[in-house]
């Protein structure tokens, strides 16, 4: 069953006069099943940020629709648009965008508490969530005195914790050193097998990619080609993710030997 | 470019950001100047009425306040500029600027906007005053032009004590940079706030120095009242600095722990925020809650002055209106007829009498006053009238009347002998005793008045020379405070060559409300631009933060806050700094009212009642700059963050 559809999303950015314009996604269609772990990948300028933009209803496409379990956000406006992202969708960012204002405990807590669950339910959920991420033992730090690697699983708490019908992350060990870096997919992927999380994770890094099941390669705004996982290990996955992209091309600066 | 030239253009530039801080210099300068140059008033100076000595020293007490509030508010705001510029002054060290040249541009800086502010603050000021005079001039429709005049000393005074804070100020905000260390510069934005901590023991403190000035400010009796002032607004003003700094942390820490109430909806970010925002802003909102006591309480003294008068006039004026007159075949005709004038001015008359009387002196009662002897037929006519005691006296007999305690007859030198004289002839009478009857006005047109039985009476207006002879008008008005005009065209009904005796109440009050109305009305104006110091400082603070905050509520944009629930939590964050402040200031105002209360001649409770009219006015004007000041913010976050 489908939890995301997105069918010939064309973006353009520039004036409307069409002197200028930059062509980010190009009739770009695809498909995430429900528990699916899939990895978007591209090289810079591929179009990957805005396609992830758009699934997120943070950017409108200029064309192409894009539905999450039958619903159209493109049909929402304004809060209703900010209560569908709030329900439905779960978001990772590189940077992770904890509130430092908050100790580890409310910033998971959060979307909980903005959506009017009882505060009972909400310390219970939060414990929950905390445990399957093992960071129980941080709850009540603050944002600032816990690594990197913690602080991106506190912020997946946070995206998981209304339950959402996908989680959508971008580059989510962008900012992390390779032992977080594992931890984080490491949970990522503890999530998709355990407890069925549909998952979409936009990176350039082969190593986050060997963590999913399926691979949607995309250059210039197009689906360039798909690499599924089927029954071989991650070390042999991530071989073949490197061979998908040497065929790509383009850039991608940040392939860290150190991380196979 | 040189580097003053870049100080100017970095101001040009940030104009935005300095706008707040330069608004909020400039109201601080022009309420120091015009208490500067209203203590120099001569209303106020010279003591014409009473309590002008305390307004004296209280509004030296505010001009001390106004400069500590500058120095707090400058130091801050100056340390909060280079605090959000510190990435700035990273590059320019990272280029190559020396530490000298790096001081030498923040000094300028602040200096450019330090002198523009006593500029501006200065030509504002002298505006204000000027408009202030015309407008006081306008509705006392005085023919004397008032002396609030623009006077050097003031002017000095103002731009010496600004000048010399701004530059102490900027030095010690240029030590707090240190360009030593680049990096720490460069990075100094990134570092994160440390959650605010309390101690219970500061809180408690905090409260003991509160409710001892309370408890002393509560109790003081009349005496105290003077020697208890500055300690007493001391140790509040202390008070106040902790309860904001730890009281303000303890109850928000307070409210994050029921979970019931923190977990609410918005509750989570709006609390989370204000611990922080509390805390930073601790020390304006203390000096904004201060400042605002200080208005307020002004306020209410004010407004109570000006109740003053009416009772302290009518105690002293029994009468509205009196005059004597001597005997003639005209003198009753006079009286008549400045009596129908009167009525037809619009004068209301409640009662009126116009008397017999004879003018004699009394040494025992008076050494030097002159006083009248009236006929008890003519007396009686009038107690008849208005209820008061009558009086039955033999032959020979005379009562005095006095005006204190209303209508209760006092026997104590009943049965004495009074000596009087008139001109050459000595008088005896036998006194009855004394009824009181609000009938004889000061001691203006008579030291005393004494009823003399009918019969003694007219056989002394027989014996005695004419020049003794006299007809005593007086009268009571229930409009009297507004009659002055009714009087004026009343008073033509006497002839100008007749030597008069006149004693009017009408017309006291309204020289006393002249001076007072000056007072009030300066007093109003000044709390007006309080009041826009402390909206804009708050404002101020508001927006030096909102590039902070748009970065913040575009990441929960992003996870989904609405920008209804942002609207919200502004409103709340909003609200509570605007607000806190005034209900502070509530509190201590109507405490400081009780203590007024205790040198006036009325109950607490009518004192409150104006301290608590100025106190709803303010509330009104906060409340619109609020709204306005949320609108402004909202506006500014929306392009980025909706």
């Amino acid at each position: 069953m489908a939890v995301l559809t997105a069918h010939d999303l064309t973006k353009v950015y520039g004036s409307t006069r069409g002197t200028a314009t930059t062509r980010a996604l190009s009739g770009l269609s695809m498909q995430v099943d429900a528990g699916e772990f899939v990895g978007v990948m591209g090289p810079s300028g591929s179009g990957k940020t805005t396609l992830l933009n758009v699934l997120a209803t943070i950017d409108t496409p200029t064309s192409g629709t894009v539905e999450v379990n039958g619903i159209s956000p493109a049909k929402l406006r304004g809060d209703q648009l900010a209560l569908f992202r709030r329900r439905r969708l779960g978001f990772v960012f590189q940077d992770f965008n904890l509130l430092n204002t908050l100790s580890v405990r409310e910033n998971i807590a959060l979307p909980l508490a903005l959506d009017g669950v009882h505060s009972d339910d909400i310390e219970r959920r939060v414990e929950l969530v905390a445990v399957r991420l093992g960071i129980s033992h941080i709850l009540d730090k603050r944002t600032y005195e816990i690594s990197g690697g913690e602080q991106q699983r506190a912020a997946i708490g946070r995206a998981i914790v209304p339950r959402p019908e996908i989680l959508l992350a971008d580059e989510p060990t962008g900012n992390l050193d390779s032992k977080s870096s594992h931890e984080v997919m490491q949970a990522f992927r503890d999530l998709n097998e355990k407890d069925g999380a549909t998952i979409l994770v936009v990176t350039h890094d082969p190593f986050v990619a060997s963590f999913c099941q399926r691979i949607i390669f995309i250059k210039d705004g197009k689906v360039f080609s798909e690499l599924r996982r089927g029954a071989d290990g991650r070390q042999a996955f991530f071989q073949k993710v490197l061979d998908s992209l040497s065929l790509l091309g383009g850039e991608f600066n940040d392939v860290a030997a150190s991380r196979v | 470019m040189t580097l003053l030239r870049l100080a100017y253009r970095n101001v040009r530039e940030n104009r935005r950001t300095y706008f707040g801080f330069l608004a909020s210099s400039v109201f601080a300068v022009v309420v120091f100047y015009l208490f500067a140059s209203f203590r120099a008033l001569p209303a106020v100076a010279g003591g014409q009425y009473r309590g002008a000595a305390g307004i004296a020293l209280g509004f030296q007490v505010c001009q001390y306040i106004i400069i500590a509030f500058s120095v707090f508010f400058t130091l801050y705001s100056n340390s909060a500029f280079v605090k959000s510029r510190k990435r700035e002054l990273g590059v320019l060290a990272l280029l190559g600027a020396e530490r000298r040249q790096l001081s030498l541009l923040l000094f300028g800086e602040s200096m450019i906007v330090g002198i523009t502010s006593i500029a501006a603050g200065l030509a504002l000021g002298g505006l204000f005053a000027r408009l202030f005079v015309m407008v006081i001039d306008r509705i006392l429709m005085s023919p004397e032009p008032l002396p609030f005049v623009i006077q050097s000393g003031p002017i000095l005074t103002t731009t010496l004590a600004y000048l010399a804070l701004f530059a102490v100020i900027s030095a010690l905000n240029i030590v707090s940079v240190k360009t030593n260390q680049v990096i720490q510069l460069v990075k100094a934005p990134a570092k994160p706030k440390t959650p605010p901590v309390y101690s219970r023991f500061r809180v408690a403190l905090g409260i003991a120095c509160v409710a001892s000035g309370y408890a002393v400010a509560w109790t003081v009796s009349e005496v105290g009242v003077a020697m208890a002032f500055l300690p007493v607004t001391g140790i509040v003003c202390v008070g106040t600095h902790i309860l904001f700094t730890q009281a303000s942390v303890a109850v928000l820490r307070r409210l994050q722990r029921r979970k019931s109430i923190y977990y609410r909806k918005t509750n989570l970010l709006a609390i989370s925020d204000l611990v922080f925002k509390m805390k930073d802003n601790a020390r304006i909102l203390a000096q904004v809650a201060i400042l605002s006591a200080v208005v307020l309480t002004a306020s209410g003294v004010i407004y109570t002055l000006t109740a003053g008068p009416a009772a302290s006039a009518s105690s002293f004026y029994a009468r509205a209106i009196s005059f004597v007159l001597p005997a003639t075949d005209d003198s009753v005709r006079i009286a008549e007829d400045f009596k129908d004038r009167l009525t037809s001015a619009g004068a209301a008359i409640t009662d009126s009498a116009i008397m017999r009387a004879l003018q004699v002196k009394v040494p025992d009662i008076s050494e030097k006053g002159v006083g009248l002897i009236v006929p008890a037929d003519d007396y009686n006519r009038w107690a008849r009238e208005t209820g008061a005691v009558e009086a039955r006296l033999n032959y020979g007999h005379v009562t005095r009347i006095t005006q204190n305690s209303p209508n209760r007859t006092r026997p104590d030198d009943a049965g004495q002998t009074i000596h009087a004289v008139a001109g050459a002839t000595d008088l005896m009478f036998v006194t009855d005793g004394a009824i009181s009857a609000p009938l004889v006005n000061g001691t203006e047109d008579a030291a005393f008045v004494l009823v003399c039985d009918n019969s003694r009476f007219y056989e002394l207006v027989r014996d005695l020379p004419a020049e003794h002879r006299k007809t005593w008008f007086s009268c009571e008005l229930s409009n009297w405070m507004r009659a002055v005009k009714a009087e004026q065209t009343a008073r033509r009904a006497i002839p100008k060559e007749y030597p008069v005796i006149y004693v009017s109440r009408v017309e006291q009050y309204s020289q006393m409300m002249a001076d007072i109305h000056m007072t009030m009305l300066t007093a109003m104006f000044v709390a007006f631009l309080f009041f826009l110091a402390a909206g804009s400082m708050l404002y101020f603070r508001f927006f030096l933060e909102i590039q902070e905050d748009q970065a913040k509520y575009i990441a929960l944009r992003r996870i989904g806050l609405t920008w209804h629930e942002i609207r919200r939590i502004v409103t709340r964050e909003m609200a509570v700094m605007f607000f806190t402040p005034w209900v502070v200031a509530f509190a201590h105002q109507m405490v400081a009212l009780r203590s007024f209360s205790t040198v006036t001649p009325m109950m607490p409770i009518e004192v409150w009642k104006y301290g608590a009219i100025a106190a709803g006015i303010f509330l009104a004007l906060q409340i619109v700059y609020f709204l306005l000041a949320r609108a402004a913010y909202l506006q500014e976050l929306a392009p980025a963050v909706k």
